[in-house]
């Protein structure tokens, strides 16, 4: 079992005959993209992921796509499967080689692994061997899979237990505790549950700072080669009238999708664009990180139920001090300001979306940059119907089309059935 | 005597004891609450000039105040009608006995 602070045992190159250089080998989640790793010396046979995949759909060699390669899940000499990508011709040396695909699969399921739960568990049960049960996740599972949140990308670095696992709640506004019941869970703006306790007396103080405010958020996602390619903006607009712009960058490196990040930034948005009160409170009673208390205390100036941040415990005393985090005044009302214009790299279809008059143009391509043609685009929240030109092109009026999230079912002229997600600003 | 005033809806006059009346804006909210103020930091080499404002709580005063907070609200300190700081609250604290107002300009 490895320790949540010390390093994630990812495998090392070391392990085959033909490594170039000692390296971490990545495992990779949902859609992602990632570089690739010499596997032999021949430099025909690359290595993607430390396990098999659901897929590899694009290999780029200094930022085109490579013709010709193929995917192979081999068992390397230890044993262990491998997927790898295997070139005709090896490639020019000293250029940069990756690739994009759908990562590992889950053990039991066979599903990717898409839900960050599942990914998490994987971190905690799988690589760093914590016998953590599927089951201690299952609420968190079931408040992103409510949330339709979906996460991906790679761990290629051996980071703490810790950082990584907190890396993936951070991405997706969620916090990890190994004290806290269910160990994750959606924070700002996860459902809680009923208060444990009431905390009316007792030491107590708080404390606002104007450096928590956030009312002018981007959120970066679709990382790839450690650059985001993606990102939305939001603002709380009375909030800013209030306190002045405050503006904040929300790094998002599991997050591939516009509607994702735009969840996530609305979630923090509605918390961090009002003041913070950080609260501290003392109590002899038996709560943990991730209950909720309801506070209602002489000294503190709001009265509601919070989740507990934190508890330091005093065992002979019999005495925790709790730290909660409550915002002051109304949730506020949030914009979306910008979204990336450029195509969201990890789908398999991307979507860029312009305003030109009063049409919405929007034009769809494939994950090596070609238009998807001749395909028939509905948009689902608003049942609009169009075929793509030549171009990937679809228009449909301003005026039936306003701004919002929407999702376009895409079926290509091959019969695929493509969903892809779309912000109209 | 010195004054705290806090730009707001409402604006707030914070003093420490009566002799400052006269000093106080008419029509604008006045609290006797004002217990100290610290030194103010300036220099050449700092990003902000600061000071910090003791204000009393023994009664939940300023919770109550303060339930929505000033962040960013331009406050200054007069004193014997002459404004000795000028800036915006940057953080309130508040425990049973003070509330701490940290100003930077």
């Amino acid at each position: 079992m490895t320790a949540l602070g010390m390093p994630l045992p990812l495998r090392q190159t070391t392990a085959w005959g033909g490594y170039r250089e000692a390296r971490p080998i990545p495992h990779r989640y949902g859609a992602c993209s990632g570089e690739l790793l010499q596997y032999n010396d021949s430099r025909t046979e690359f290595c993607w992921a430390d396990h098999p995949v659901q897929g590899i759909d694009a290999v780029i060699v200094n930022g085109q796509p490579a013709g010709e390669w193929e995917r192979r899940t081999v068992t390397d000499v230890t044993g262990r499967p491998l997927s790898l990508v295997v070139f005709g011709q090896p490639p020019d040396e000293g250029v940069s080689i990756l690739a994009r695909g759908r990562g590992k699969l889950h053990p039991v399921t066979g599903a990717l692994m898409t839900n960050p739960a599942d990914v998490i568990w994987d971190v905690l049960a799988n690589i760093a061997g914590r016998g953590t049960p599927p089951s201690e996740l299952s609420e968190f599972r079931v408040a992103c899979a409510r949330a339709n949140l979906e996460v991906g990308g790679s761990i290629e670095v051996a980071d703490s237990v810790q950082s990584v696992v907190r890396g993936i709640c951070t991405s997706i506004g969620a916090t990890f505790c190994s004290d806290q019941e269910g160990l994750c869970r959606l924070w700002p703006g996860g459902v809680d549950a009923a208060p444990r306790a009431t905390i009316r007396d007792g030491t107590a103080g708080a404390t606002v700072t104007l450096d928590d405010l956030a009312n002018d958020i981007t959120v970066q996602f679709g990382y790839e080669d450690a650059s985001p390619r993606g990102s939305v903006q939001l603002e709380a607009p009375d909030y800013i009238a209030l306190h002045g712009r405050r503006p904040s960058v929300v790094e998002a490196p599991w997050v591939t999708s516009a509607r994702v990040a735009f969840d996530v930034g609305q979630r923090i948005l509605r918390q961090r664009a009002r003041p913070q009160w950080r609260i501290t409170l003392q109590t002899k009673r038996a709560v943990r990180v991730g209950h909720v208390v309801q506070v209602d205390h002489p000294v503190v100036p709001i009265v509601g139920a919070y989740p507990i941040m934190s508890r330091s415990y005093e065992p002979v005393t019999g005495t925790a001090t709790l730290g909660v985090t409550a915002p002051a005044g109304e949730i506020p009302v949030v914009r979306l300001v910008r979204q990336s214009s450029a195509y969201d790299p990890l789908q398999y279809t991307g979507a860029g979306v312009a305003t030109s008059g009063t049409d919405r143009v929007i034009t769809l391509t494939n994950a090596d940059g070609t238009p998807v043609a001749d395909a028939r685009v509905s948009v689902r929240e608003l049942g609009l119907v169009a075929q793509s030109d030549a171009a990937g092109r679809v228009v449909f009026p301003a005026i039936q089309m306003p701004a919002g999230s929407f999702t376009l079912d895409v079926t290509t002229l091959a019969g695929d059935v493509l969903e892809v997600p779309i912000l109209i600003v | 005597m010195i004054v705290l005033r806090i730009e707001g809806n409402p604006t707030r006059q914070f003093y420490g004891n009566a002799s400052a009346l006269a000093d106080l804006e008419a029509g604008v909210a006045r609290h006797e609450l004002l217990v100290g103020v610290g030194p103010i930091h300036s220099g050449t080499e700092n990003v902000d000039n600061r000071v910090s404002v003791q204000l009393r709580n023994r009664n939940n005063e300023c919770t109550k105040l303060f339930a929505l907070p000033p962040l960013g609200a331009k406050a200054q300190l007069v004193e014997n009608g002459v404004t000795v700081f000028c800036g915006i609250v940057h953080d309130v604290s508040l425990d049973a006995d003070v509330c701490v107002l940290n100003l930077t300009s």
